[in-house]
This record gives C-alpha cells, structure tokens and sequence, in this order.
C-alpha cells in the first residue's frame, strides 16, 4: 500500500504459538529503538515503526496476536489485509514448528503470494536444547518460499535484522506490484485493497484446487 | 512596602486563580507542601504575620492549600522574622567573618533597617534566589559574596572530605538565615562579638591584612577546584601524611582528570591552586581546612534548605502543568461546544437538502451504497458550509472539529436507517447473540476453560474501568464514537493488565480472554449490528494504526464468544 511515491504502510503480523517469545521480539525491537526509560509506557501488543529503507519511508504496523491454541480460528481476523506475516516458533520445541507449518499452509491459501513470509527460529540462546534443527527449518522455509531467521529476544541477536528484512521484502514485492499493476496500488483506499484481496483469494484458490 | 507588596501579591494572585479554577486538584498537591513545610519550618510566624495579605473568604481547604504554596515563598522572608533573633546568630557569627565582604552591604544594612523598624526589604528570599543562581553559574568565581549561591557545592565537597560535622544540621533554618543576614554588620562591628569563638579568624585578621586577603584567596582557589570533586579515595584520607601533602596529592589527582577530559580552564585553576598551596606551610594548610570546614558546616542546613526549596518548586511546576493541561482541556471543550452549535444552525439552514436526502437514502437498500451516499452527502454539506460566507470564519482553523461534528449530526440522524440496514433480521440476529451471552455470563468465570486468564492478571478482575468503558457503547451514535469507545475500552483492559505485568507492557495473549470476560459480563446491545455498522461506514482515517488494532481485537473477541459454548 503506497500512499505516495515513497512512502509505504505496511502491516505485519505476528503469529506463532503461544510462548514463543512473540512478544518479546516486539519488545526488543522497541526497546532498542526507544529509550529504556520510555517502556513502561509502550504497548506491547501493537507497535508503529518508521524506518528508513533506501530512500522510501516505511511505516510498519506490527500486530501481535493471540497465540493461545484456542484463539486459532481468529486468526484471519488478523491476518487479513496484512502485508508480511513473521511466524515464530521455539527452536526447543518441534510443536511449535508444527503450528509454524499450519499457518504457512493456511496464509498460502487464503492469501497466496500476496503476503511476505518469515520463519523465525526464537531462542537461539537456548542452542544446547535444540529440537528443530536448523537444516530442517531451512530447507522447509526454501519450499515455501519463505524467509527463515534465528533470533534470541532475549541476547538481541538478529531481531532488529529480521524485522528489516521483512520490510525490505514487502517494500520489494509492493514495487514489483506496482509495475505490474499500476492502477492497483495508485488506489489507496483499504476498501479498494480488500476487493483486491477478496480476487486474489479466490484465484489462489482455484490455483491450489488445480495444483 | 511597597516592593514587598508586589512581591507577596503575585504569588497569591496566581494562586487564588488557581483555587478558584479547580479546587480539587489544587488541594490535592498543594498539602504535600503543607505537610513538607510545616514539620520542616516553623511557619507559623510568617503566617500570622503575611496571612493577613491574603484573600480571607476562601473555604478553610482552599486557604491553607494556598497558604502552604506561599509559605515556599515567604518563609525567610527576613521581616517576618521575629526581632529577638539577633542575640542568636550573634552567637555564629565568627564562624562567617573570614568569607565576608561588603559587597551586599548596602543591600543587608537596608535589610537590618527593615527587620527592626518593620520595613519592607528585597533582601529576602527572592533576592537571595537570584543571588544564588547568578552565583551557580559560576559567573563570579572569586566574588566573597558567593558563599550563598556556593552552598551546593559545599555540600558535595562536605561528603568528600567526610567532615563528619553534620551536627548543627539541626539548627532551625532561620538561624542559619539570620547568621547570613547579620553577616555583614558583624564585620563592621567585629568588636562586639565574643572574642573567645573568633579567635582563629581574628588573630589572622589582626596580624596583616595583607596576610588574611591571600589566606583568603588561596581558600577561594581550593574551594573553587574541589567543588565538584565527587569522592576522595580513602588511601589519601586515611594516610598519615600531613595535610598539605594530602591537599597536593587529591589536587594532582584533579588536574589529571581534568587534563584527560581537556577542560582546559580546569586546569588552568588547579595548577594555580597547587601552586598556591605549595606557598604555604603546613599550619596555614591545616588552619585553612579548619575554617573550610566550618564554611561547610554553617552552609549545610542551607544546602538543605536550598534542596527543600527546589524540590517545592519541581512541584510548582508539575502542578502548573497539570493546570495548563486542564485550561488547555477546558479550551478544546468550549471548541467543541462551539462547533456543534454551529453546525445545527447550518443544518437548520439546509433543513430542505436534509430532508431531500434523507428520502433517497431511505429508498437504498444495499448496505455500501448507503456508506457511499451518506459519505457524498457528507462531503457536500462541508464544502457547502466551507464555501458559505458566512460560516468562513467559523471553518478557519476549525476545519476538523467541524468536519467531525457534521458528520456526527448526519449519522445521528441516519442512525436507526443505517445500524439496521436489513430490519429486523438484524434485530434477531443481535437477539440471539445478547441471548447466548447472558447465559454464558452465569456461568463464566475467569478460569473457564475458554478462557484460563492467567492468575497473575486476576487481582483487577472483573475490571471494572473497561467495563463501564464499554458500557458507553450504546451512548455513541457514530462509527467514529463507537470506535473510540471499543479502543477506549480495550486500552483500558491493557492500562490495567499492565499493573500486574512486571516489564514490559501487557501482551495480545493476555488481553484477548480478559477481553472476551468482559464483553460477555457487559454484554452489550446490538453487538454484530454495532460492528457491521463502524465497518461499513468508518472509512474516514479508515480503520489503521492502533484504532485498527484494538478495533480487530474486539471483533475477534466478539467472534470467539460466538464459539463458546455453556459447558464448564
């Protein structure tokens, strides 16, 4: 969603298990960015982030979200409209890498490629607990043409990395988007955009129910 | 008097129109002063003696609320001092004579004049605020005088040198003011003071005048360079080489730090300093701590009272700001009220066009037509107001308010059309769900199996803030109001989950069950209407940022309780 030449909106969400440090990389993210002093007043749940990316402005809305397996079916509720989806698991916990893979399937079926992907492999500290190895997740984030990173919210490793990956990632497919289909993204308004996702969804389906 | 008046007079005169803007909130700080100032001060002399400037039909609260804030203002306001002071800081006045001059003389004798004969003097605690704040900006460095605003930096040099001779910390304030005061006469009338406690100072004084002035500079120097000296290493206190040596020792230790840090002019001072130590015998040396010494101890009580007194003013003026926030308030209220009386008399001036509209609206059926249409409308009326001469000058600078107001009387007027846009399939659609969760509501609690809100967060349950911030649903007219009061609503939820969260902010996972709890115990009317409502007709800001956010939040909880069932 560009909103002028340079400047873009984008929406990411947060899904993953509950437990798998969501919320932590959120918090990360902002503590590093914003002064210590300042936490106590920062919402964790929902974070605005202006950064600066080759010259356009991007301002990314992230979306923490319920990660409670009985808040599942919720989960388009959030997702919708989103541009980038980073999916967290527990590189301790194979279940949560499961969960990682339900969701993969889901937002590739209801959203196709319209949404970036990441994988996120939390708690990199934790190494010697291992249970997802890292060629496991690698090879699977390839299939689906997903990005895949290891972070630890809690040492600051690769947090502040993997969310400007992602925007890099959106800011790429949404200028990509832009030449295809110029008309499209010159349209602002969300109502527009939802039409547009509606189409996309239902191609997308055709396209799985065919492959 | 008159100069006093003036000064006395302003501070009341902001004061009681602080009192009279919000009584409330002015008490509430204000006693904190009260409390601090009357166990630290003895006040009650000034408060005879200035209350009778003050407003007497001010409710008992009010005054002493407003007597209190003066009293940080007034108290060693010198004529209110009682006249049977002097024989006290007579005493103390030795102690002070090797740091006089007559630089303020004038200014103190007037003051002296004041104290006796009941005149008004500027010497009182402004004058000396402004001393000592000239004074701490360290723009005089040698000026004798500066032995007031100095007093801080006394104090951090007293912890280093670890005197240990707090005892006279006790002494009530006003002495130690007085003793400042009466200075300067004892140094004209040195003769009458007891020769016995002045002996050091004056056998100095005596010998050569030319002697005591570079005893004096040499102190000034030290003191000057050793102000900001944070700790003295317990190596070079507790040795037993004499005090010259230690004096060099901690001064070299200075001119290195200064020179790593390149303050030049620093070091400019210390060489000096050490130059001017090594000129003089140890005796001297030990003479000279001696009397900075006692310059500290006769200081401390009025470092404290220089702290007390900052401290009261970071109240002053958290308590302005609050007042400002609250004017500031009262403004947009009255802008508001302004607009919406302005817009009904524009759209009683455009009851045709209204009333045109409201029929065709009334023959749409489908629901993003009728968002289309009324939003047309909406834009119309605005531009129609905008381009009137006669609203102009409203619409200047008032653009939003306006805009927003507008759009609040169209949707209150379309309301019953556009909540409902299928009738009453709607009606029983909202119905069944009001149904479903009244029988959920006797049967949740906050351990449900649907929602295991965590232990830690069930102290502020059943939050009773988001609550009634949710009850206001029904109260709002338009999707934008009925937006804000869902957001409203789940902020509150977050504020409170927040309190029991230790780091950090309160987190999605935590939020959704207490959310669905409290929907479900509020229980509000007209719930999937309500959402399909702002949905379709919010699109102003469109639904983004962290209005978007909560908003989806609720909407989620509301499709979550639908899955609910009544099983434990």
């Amino acid at each position: 969603m560009a909103t002028n030449n340079n400047s873009y909106n984008f929406k990411v969400v947060l899904l993953g298990e509950g437990c798998v440090g969501k919320t932590s990389l959120v918090l990360r993210y902002v503590e590093d960015s914003f002064n210590s002093k300042h936490l106590s007043t920062i919402q964790a749940s929902f974070l605005n982030k202006k950064i600066n990316l080759d010259g356009n402005r991007l301002n990314l809305s992230i979306w923490d979200t319920a990660g409670q397996e009985r808040f599942h079916a919720l989960g388009p509720i959030y997702y919708r409209s989103s541009n980038g989806a980073i999916l967290v698991y527990d590189i301790t916990d194979m279940d949560s890498f499961q969960k990682v893979k339900s969701w993969v399937k889901e937002l590739r079926k209801m959203l196709g490629t319209e949404i970036s992907l990441a994988i996120v492999g939390n708690k990199s500290d934790l190494e010697k607990d291992r249970h997802v190895s890292l060629e496991e997740a690698e090879r699977y984030a390839e299939k689906v043409k997903a990005m895949h990173f290891q972070t630890s919210a809690k040492l600051n490793k690769g947090v502040e990395e993997m969310f400007l990956a992602v925007a890099q990632k959106m800011l790429d497919e949404s200028k990509e988007k832009a030449v295809q289909a110029p008309q499209l993204t010159r349209n602002n308004s969300q109502r527009t955009v939802t039409v547009v996702d509606d189409d996309v969804v239902v191609t997308n389906k055709s396209c799985c129910a065919s492959g | 008097m008159t100069e006093n008046d003036k000064i006395s007079a302003r501070p009341s005169e902001i004061l009681l129109s602080n009192c009279s803007l919000n009584s409330s909130s002015s008490g509430s700080s204000s006693h904190s002063f009260e409390n601090k100032s009357s166990e630290k001060w003895e006040s009650k002399q000034w408060l005879n003696s200035s209350g009778s400037s003050l407003n007497v039909t001010l409710t008992p609260s009010e005054s002493t609320s407003e007597m209190s804030v003066l009293s940080n203002n007034k108290k060693p306001n010198p004529s209110t001092r009682p006249p049977a002071k002097p024989p006290t800081s007579l005493g103390a006045i030795p102690k002070s004579i090797s740091f006089d001059t007559s630089a303020d003389k004038g200014l103190e004798e007037e003051e002296r004049g004041g104290g006796g004969g009941g005149r008004a003097k500027r010497g009182g605690f402004f004058g000396k605020l402004r001393i000592g704040f000239r004074k701490g900006r360290g723009k005089s460095l040698r000026g004798q005088e500066e032995f007031k605003g100095e007093g801080e930096e006394y104090g951090g040099k007293r912890q280093g040198e670890g005197g240990g001779r707090m005892g006279s910390s006790s002494e009530v304030s006003d002495d130690i003011l007085a003793k400042y005061r009466t200075k300067p006469d004892s140094n004209s009338a040195k003769e009458n003071c007891d020769p016995s406690k002045s002996l050091k100072e004056k056998t100095v004084y005596n010998s050569n005048s030319e002697e005591i002035n570079s005893f004096n500079d040499v102190k000034n120097k030290l003191r000057l360079v050793l102000s900001n000296t944070s700790e003295i290493p317990h190596y070079i206190k507790n040795n037993p080489i004499n005090t010259k040596n230690k004096i060099e020792t901690v001064l070299r230790l200075e001119l290195g730090k200064a020179r790593r840090l390149r303050e030049w002019s620093e070091v400019a001072r210390i060489s000096e300093a050490i130059r001017c130590i090594s000129l003089i015998a140890e005796d001297v040396c030990r003479k000279l701590m001696g009397s900075i010494r006692d310059d500290i101890v006769m200081r401390s009580t009025y470092v404290q009272y220089l702290m007390t007194s900052r401290k009261e003013l970071l109240f002053c003026d958290s308590f302005l700001n609050s007042l400002q926030d609250q004017v500031f308030h009262d403004k947009r209220q009255c802008e508001k009220f302004l607009a919406t009386v302005c817009v009904r008399e524009f759209l009683r001036e455009q009851e045709t066009l209204v009333t045109e509209f409201c029929e065709e609206f009334k023959q749409l059926s489908l629901s993003d037509e009728k968002c289309h249409f009324l939003h047309n409308f909406h834009l119309k009326l605005y531009h129609i107001m905008k381009s009137n001469p006669f609203w102009k000058g409203i619409v200047q600078n008032r653009e939003d308010i306006l805009k927003i107001t507008l759009e609040r009387f169209i949707m209150k007027k379309f309301y019953k059309y556009s909540i409902y846009p299928n009738g009453d399939g709607d009606r029983d659609r909202d119905r069944v769900l009001q149904h479903h969760i009244s029988k959920l509501s006797t049967s949740i609690a906050p351990d449900h199996k649907d929602l295991l809100i965590d232990r830690a967060h069930l102290r502020e349950c059943p939050w009773p803030a988001a609550q009634d911030a949710l009850r206001a649903l029904r109260a709002c007219d338009t999707p934008r109001d009925k937006m804000r009061c869902v957001v409203h609503c789940a902020k509150c939820v977050m504020h409170l989950l927040a309190l029991s969260t230790q780091g950090g902010g309160a987190t999605a996972d935590d939020l959704m069950p207490v959310l669905v709890y409290v929907i479900i115990k509020v229980n509000p009317e007209a719930l999937l209407s309500t959402i399909q409502y702002v949905n379709n007709f919010f699109h102003v800001d469109q639904l983004v940022g962290e209005e978007g956010y909560y908003w989806t939040q609720f909407c989620a909880a509301v499709e979550y309780i639908k899955t609910m069932d009544y099983s434990d």
